[in-house]
């Protein structure tokens, strides 16, 4: 399982060289490269603090509002003007309710399973929302659009570990008993996701950094 | 009540369901996508369809203009001055010697006046030379003209000078070309102002002190002449510009063309 996880930092740290490669070729990406960053970084002192026994939750109640803020910042570009002032509104309500769940509720040191689901969601419906508004000048078909990868890549990701982050926390008070078993379990299904929304945001900047290579 | 391995594998099938709806709402945005993206190639041909007729009904109107001019000039000018030089040499009395000599001489300016006036009028009207000279010079000689006609200019440029796409600057010359005519023909004006500027984007501002118009009067009473200025309004829209005309009786005219200069024709078809 530890192999897996230095594959998926590496995969993250190629992600951010690709980003590095293209970022002059779609300025729109900047929010997406900031986070790929962010995530190497706070992955890294993940695993520093586990090696140390040290409780790391806390990183991803910092990480997840920070995520969602990024995500919006890209996500923005392809929404119809109206929208994109209700998506900048919901960062200025999601930021602050984000954190008040994981200081009242959850508390810094547990697992941010609720704000997870809830910034999930909203993910998932402004990235349908986008899906549905991309830019058709530019692209012969919606598969050369590198927005399109990253957003399905998300949509994928979130709607694929909401169930598995909003029961986490509850199942765990339920039977402390079956924790392992949930915890690898519920460590299985976030890994796979992340893969496979790394591996999708690569492809997406691969093709990208091909087809202005061909054009 | 559901044990935690039970949950779990609720929360699996939910998850699935979740995963194949968006799957199916992602299919359906790829449909979407391909439905308008088929709908903006359509628009884009029909506007790229439209640009073309436009442009080529432009085409026509200038070179319909340009022979009704090369017309009138033979006609007013050259023909004028060649019919005086006939009428000199046909009143030549081969006794007089002296009188032979001066209407010689006579004759010889005339030609040479027509030489001279045939030769302004192809380098005005060769789009080869515009297209070559660019669109300042070919304004500047325009400007030349005009005081060699016995019109006080003042003839100013702005910015830095850039060039157009050939074309552009072929219709936007013809619009000022005309403009020339108008205050020639109609304005009884002694004095002009040329303005060109290349801040930010292409302004030419041209006026005259002359009579001027009212627009009431253009629109009731000369309905060529509005054709005219209609004409050169559909002709710096068709480049992605604007055309601005200012006048009342007594107070000149005063014409503003606006024209972006980033936005190429190519982009436009």
């Amino acid at each position: 399982m530890q192999t897996l996880y230095w594959v998926y930092y590496l995969l993250l740290f190629i992600n951010y060289l690709l980003y590095l490669a293209v970022r002059k070729l779609d300025r729109q990406l900047l929010p997406i490269g900031i986070l790929l960053l962010f995530s190497l970084i706070v992955e890294l002192f993940v695993e520093w603090h586990i090696n140390r026994s040290i409780s790391y939750y806390f990183l991803y109640h910092v990480y997840g509002p920070i995520e969602y803020v990024m995500l919006c910042l890209y996500f923005k570009n392809f929404l119809p003007q109206r929208l994109k002032k209700v998506v900048s509104w919901s960062i200025l309500f999601v930021v602050p309710a984000s954190l008040l769940i994981s200081y009242k509720l959850i508390s810094f040191t547990g697992y941010q399973g609720l704000n997870t689901a809830i910034r999930g969601t909203l993910i998932i419906l402004i990235g349908i929302t986008c899906l549905f508004s991309l830019p058709v000048e530019n692209f012969k078909t919606i598969f050369e659009s590198p927005a399109f990868t990253i957003i399905t890549a998300y949509i994928i990701f979130f709607s694929g570990t909401l169930l598995s982050n909003g029961v986490y926390n509850g199942l765990l008070k339920q039977y402390p008993s079956e924790k392992p078993y949930y915890q690898k379990i519920h460590s299985f299904v976030n890994l796979s996701f992340n893969y496979l929304l790394y591996l999708l945001i690569a492809t997406s900047l691969i093709c990208l950094m091909a087809k202005k290579k061909y054009d | 009540m559901l044990d935690g391995k039970e949950e779990i594998r609720l929360a699996i099938f939910l998850g699935s369901i979740l995963l194949v709806i968006l799957s199916s709402i992602i299919l359906f945005a790829i449909l979407y996508f391909k439905i308008r993206h088929s709908k903006h190639i359509k628009e884009k041909k029909l506007l790229s369809q439209q640009f073309n007729e436009t442009l080529l009904q432009t085409q026509l109107e200038i070179q319909e203009q340009t022979l009704k001019t090369i017309s009138q000039e033979i006609h007013d000018n050259i023909g004028q001055i060649l019919s005086l030089t006939k009428l000199t040499l046909s009143r030549m009395d081969a006794n007089k010697q002296e009188d032979l000599l001066t209407k010689i001489e006579d004759s010889k300016i005339l030609v040479s006046k027509a030489i001279q006036d045939l030769r302004d009028l192809s380098r005005s009207l060769n789009t080869d030379n515009i297209v070559e000279l660019g669109l300042v010079k070919a304004i500047e000689y325009e400007n030349d003209m005009l005081k060699k006609a016995g019109f006080n200019t003042n003839f100013i440029i702005m910015g830095v000078v850039t060039r157009l796409e050939s074309q552009k600057e072929l219709i936007i010359f013809r619009i000022v070309q005309e403009m020339f005519n108008n205050i020639l023909k109609h304005a009884d004006a002694t004095h002009i102002n040329i303005l060109i500027n290349f801040e930010d984007q292409l302004i030419i501002m041209i006026d005259d002190n002359g009579k001027g118009f009212s627009h009431q009067h253009l629109e009731n009473d000369s309905k060529i002449k509005g054709i005219g200025l209609r004409n050169m309004r559909s002709r710096a829209s068709l480049i992605g510009g604007n055309f601005t005309i200012n006048s009342n009786v007594g107070e000149g005219t005063q014409i503003k063309i606006m024209v972006p200069l980033n936005e190429s024709i190519s982009n436009l078809t």
